[in-house]
């Protein structure tokens, strides 16, 4: 079975989960069957992966698995169907804040949580508040979208969680953790518990525990000769320590995601990006390290030499009917226009894209530019501060537009003429891979990993040096005020978009199914599945 | 008759007082006259069905209310015998085993679980207590006598108990206990029952459940016999039978020499019998007559009834004299049973007879009692004439009773006496106060025994000295105690019974 690790899956997700989406849809394409691994408890997980194309069987969550809900049939949980055993109760909504409180002879039963409107408009219940009869809230019960008791939260009398629980959709006790005062007086999570179908009980100090009991048994019901059990840590985080310990045989595969430099411009020498420092410490521990482009293969190899198998495979997948799509010639799109889909976010440096464009206003008065995405309000929102400090050194206000995300990408990028990117590093960028397709020109800074090799330079579009806003500026005006270069790259951006095509990617990953396959014989030669003779009672006979 | 009966309680305890033993003794007499009757009792039991095999019981003869929605109502099947147990996985974690009594649970060195092994059993589990990273217990499972985790108590950070699931065999909680603050009071504040019949039902008290499962578990034709003074608004507040009795086993009064007396003041734990709950009650069964005849003359609206609590179900008779100098003491040491008066006949009576030997047989109201009394057997010089032995049954019991050449108690109150009672079975000579109410129905005053005036030290040791000292007259009372062992016969007994049972 093939694994792809991560954390969990929201309604706004990072590059690593859409690399994981595509990769998944790659997968189903050709019939090799995987996992979506995810560590994090959430009531919406099902949710945000069905809306993203996932099926249920694909998902493999961990307290899913504990919690024996990897399959469950939906089912719709109004308000009114919470059994709260007492009668003649009168329901009270308050529509602002999505909830209803439940009160019988005046006095407090319930607060009902609804999921919000932006996962429904329909009345389900997300959360319950629960009090007893003396009006004490001694208990908050979270349901999962799919329509069951998920996990209730325990309170003490002063109001403070003592113990969390995860039940069976049956209504099982399965996981259990608590908090408690530490040395310091501080209420502290203190441990996790898991009881499964047998009334097997097992302690863990913390949720580490828990992971690798799941990767233990998980590993051993998958096992097959035939299919070696690969697992992708996409994100690493917990999976790296555990993945070099189990007691069955793996085949781990480190995938990064972004640059193993903490300044990727220094790959050789600046300090190990925190999230890699510890799996690529041990990177001889596992069976084999991914990239996503070649460039950063070469300076991994270079600079930690791991004696594991190496792969670079793209983490963008473009599909066949959209390579097969009736292109888009730059006459008929916006004029002199430029796209970013990106998150509006410090690293991306949109304000630098905004200089060039100014500085490349006189020669080209109409460039314009269109944003779509999130904004990233951190560090005291000093990305829209850098931004509209630009539009307004430049004057660009009303050339620069900056929309909120949209369902659309391909749509504005097809309507576009150049896509820029200006950002600190990267790890691939999907979104100039997916713009390439679209036909768009790249421009970018000379960047650590994925636009400088997505952009081929004098091909596709240009690389100007790291930082050299006057070089991006440079290359706006060489591509709007030349119509035949501008198309000639257009041309080029589609034709080198067929090295994402599914079946290059899937000749990639073929490559690495069949490294795996090719050591699986000896690991499991050594390995021994535990013993189950001699070990039950056979000293007492039960007098039924 | 078609009617089915049930005889409400608490429980059965591991040390029982005369409430317990005149409800197991019914419900034997009911048996060996073929009527339908149960004891019930409200309270969470690990052990109830360990317990109650050692009164003679069967698993049938009793319905637990946690039993009956954890649906196990049978007996013991099964061993859950903690080396064999599910409950640890034994690849990953160590069964490190200390005694007889308790093993720790260990990985990688560390300990992460104790369990106490059921008591009176060989290796199979009783609790398990869970410890977090701090050292803290966190939840502790409670396994049933009868080989499951019947119960999981989670703890509230300060070590208090937080919450209770109660579940069924397939480890589904079919109850919630919460445990929170009334004012500043930590105490249970819910008890629900889930997915009962697909429905759930909260409740802020114990006995508001047990009302509710009384009513479950009843219909128009079950009779409730209430023999719990704490249980009669719980009985009271039943919807589904009219047929409802309260049986009284101690007298009414605070003071039991005044019982007679209409304004005496009554013991709290029966004004909702006779005042606010009188109306829900079909009538109260008392043991004597006296106390029938003192009570109806109080409350005219009231039907009383008089039937024996206890019945002698099995004789017995000494096959050889008992010529030692044992005085044995059997029922609850217990302040209200003014048991410390015991002790102080014993120097005097010991001038005469030095061997003489007094056996306090029972559980004590606390190990601070138990100490006080200590003193008192010091102060007195008695060390090697007095044992205090803890609560028996079964054989030893027996062992003690075949022994005894006199039976003694210095209550100044009671409601018929079980102890004199069962005494007569061996046919022990027996010297007690004359009190409200029972020992002038035991005693026949020279007879088979003494009656005393209550609080006459002085008479009371002389007659017990007069038992210990003549052999003649050890004999002839003992032959008449069998005699008169027979108004108490199991026949007798149920013939008021069968008086009773015209008027439902």
């Amino acid at each position: 079975m093939n694994f792809f690790l991560n954390s969990s899956f929201n309604a706004k997700n990072s590059g690593i989960e859409h690399a994981q989406l595509k990769r998944a849809k790659l997968f189903e394409k050709f019939n090799e069957d995987y996992r979506l691994v995810f560590r994090e408890w959430n009531p919406l997980l099902h949710f945000h992966l069905n809306n993203n194309g996932i099926e249920d069987k694909y998902i493999l969550s961990i307290f899913d698995y504990f919690q024996e809900a990897t399959d469950v049939k939906r089912q719709i949980v109004h308000p009114k169907d919470i059994d709260f055993g007492v009668d003649d109760l009168k329901y009270e909504e308050e529509k602002d804040q999505d909830r209803l409180i439940v009160y019988h002879n005046k006095q407090i039963v319930a607060r009902i949580n609804l999921f919000d409107k932006e996962v429904t408009d329909d009345q389900i219940v997300k959360s319950v508040e629960l009090f007893d009869g003396f009006s004490n809230l001694y208990r908050v019960d979270f349901y999962d979208y799919r329509g069951f008791l998920s996990m209730a939260q325990w309170y003490t009398p002063d109001n403070k969680i003592a113990t969390e629980t995860w039940y069976t959709p049956s209504g099982r006790p399965a996981v259990e953790d608590y908090f408690r005062l530490n040395a310091q007086g501080k209420l502290k999570k203190s441990g996790f518990k898991t009881i499964d179908k047998k009334g097997s009980v097992r302690t863990y100090n913390n949720i580490v525990g828990i992971i690798k009991e799941f990767l233990e048994h998980v590993n051993v019901q998958f096992m097959d000769e035939n299919h070696p059990n690969i697992y992708v840590m996409d994100r690493s985080d917990y999976f790296e320590e555990i993945l070099e310990t189990l007691n069955s045989p793996t085949y781990t595969v480190l995938h990064l995601h972004n640059s193993h430099a903490g300044d990727a411009q220094k790959p050789d020498t600046s300090i190990m990006n925190n999230n890699y420092e510890y799996s690529l410490t041990d990177v001889n521990r596992y069976d084999a390290l991914v990239s996503a482009t070649e460039k950063q293969t070469v300076d991994v190899k270079r600079r930690f030499n791991p004696s594991i198998d190496m792969f670079t495979i793209p983490v963008g997948v473009i599909k066949n009917e959209d390579l097969k799509r009736k292109r888009v010639p730059m006459s008929d799109r916006k004029k002199h226009s430029i796209v970013v889909t990106a998150r509006v976010a410090p690293e991306k440096q949109i304000n630098k894209i905004i200089d060039a464009m100014g500085m490349a206003k006189k020669q080209v008065p109409d460039i314009n530019l269109d944003v779509y995405g999130y904004v990233d309000h951190s560090n005291d929102d000093i990305a829209m501060k850098r931004i509209n400090a630009a539009l307004d050194e430049y004057d660009l206000k009303d050339a620069v537009h900056l929309h909120s995300y949209t369902n659309d990408v391909a749509g504005v990028q097809r309507n576009a003429q150049i896509y820029a990117l200006a950002s600190v590093m990267e790890g691939f960028n999907l979104a100039l891979m997916e713009a390439q397709a679209q036909g768009d020109v790249g421009i970018t800074f000379d960047t650590n990993y994925g636009p400088n090799e997505l952009i081929v330079n004098n091909e596709n579009g240009y690389v100007v040096e790291y930082n050299d806003t006057k070089a991006l500026s440079d290359k706006m005006v060489e591509l709007f005020t030349n119509d035949e270069l501008l198309q000639q790259m257009s041309d080029q951006s589609y034709e080198l978009s067929n090295r994402f095509s599914e079946d290059s990617v899937w000749a990639d990953w073929q490559e690495l199914i069949n490294a795996a396959k090719s050591t699986w014989h000896d690991k499991l030669k050594t390995y021994h599945f535990d013993t189950k003779d001699g070990l039950s009672d056979m000293e007492h006979t039960e007098e039924a | 008759m078609t009617k089915k009966f049930l005889f409400v309680n608490e429980n059965i305890f591991t040390f029982n007082s005369g409430t317990e033993f005149s409800a197991m003794n019914r419900i034997k007499l009911f048996k060996q006259n073929h009527i339908d009757a149960k004891i019930v009792t409200r309270n969470f039991n690990p052990s109830l069905h360990q317990e109650i095999k050692k009164y003679g019981l069967d698993d049938s003869d009793v319905i637990n209310m946690y039993d009956y929605f954890q649906g196990e109502m049978g007996g013991k099947t099964h061993h859950e015998y903690l080396r064999y147990s599910n409950l640890v996985d034994k690849h990953e974690f160590k069964i490190n085993g200390v005694d007889n009594n308790k093993s720790y649970i260990e990985r990688l060195g560390q300990r992460v679980a104790k369990v106490s092994i059921f008591p009176l059993t060989v290796g199979e589990i009783g609790n398990v207590d869970y410890y977090d990273n701090f050292g803290n217990v966190a939840s502790r499972d409670v396994f049933d006598y009868r080989g499951f985790k019947s119960k999981e108590i989670y703890m509230h950070p300060d070590g208090n108990i937080g919450h209770e699931l109660i579940f069924n065999t397939n480890g589904v909680p079919v109850m919630e206990i919460t445990h929170m603050n009334v004012g500043e009071q930590l105490m249970p504040t819910m008890f629900k029952l889930l997915n009962y019949h697909g429905k759930t039902y909260r409740f802020n008290t114990e006995d508001e459940l047990y009302t509710f499962f009384l009513d479950e578990i009843s219909d128009e034709e079950t009779v409730v016999i209430n023999d719990r003074p704490s249980l009669t608004v719980v009985v009271s507040e039943m919807k589904s039978t009219n047929h409802k009795y309260q049986v009284m086993h101690n007298e009414h009064t605070e003071n039991p020499a005044e019982a007679g007396n209409k304004k005496a003041k009554l013991f709290n734990n029966l004004i909702p019998l006779f005042e606010s709950n009188s109306d829900s009650y079909s009538g109260v069964i008392v043991p004597t007559d006296e106390q029938r005849n003192d009570l109806a003359k109080r409350f005219h609206k009231m039907n009383f009834y008089t039937i024996f609590d206890t019945a002698i179900l099995e004789m017995h008779q000494p096959e050889t004299e008992v010529t030692n100098h044992e005085i044995t003491y059997m029922g609850r040491v217990f302040r209200d049973k003014n048991v410390t008066e015991l002790l102080s006949i014993i120097p005097a009576i010991k001038q005469s007879v030095p061997d003489v030997h007094l056996t306090m047989m029972g559980y004590f109201e606390s190990a601070q009692f138990k100490n006080e009394l200590d003193e008192i057997i010091k102060q007195l010089d008695i060390k090697d004439n007095v044992s205090m032995v803890d609560y028996k049954t079964g054989k030893d019991k027996d062992k003690i009773l075949r022994d005894t050449r006199v039976l003694v108690q210095s209550s100044k109150g009671e409601g018929l006496s079980m102890a004199l009672i069962e005494g007569l079975a061996y046919g022990i000579p027996e010297v007690a106060y004359d009190v409200n109410y029972g020992p002038n129905q035991i005693i026949d005053d020279q007879r088979n025994g003494f009656l005393v005036p209550a609080g006459d030290l002085g008479t009371f040791a002389g007659k017990v000295l007069s038992v210990l000292n003549d052999n003649n007259l050890h004999k002839t009372q003992s032959d008449f105690a069998i005699v008169q062992a027979d108004k108490f016969s199991a026949d007798n007994v149920m013939k008021q019974w069968n008086e009773f049972f015209k008027t439902i």
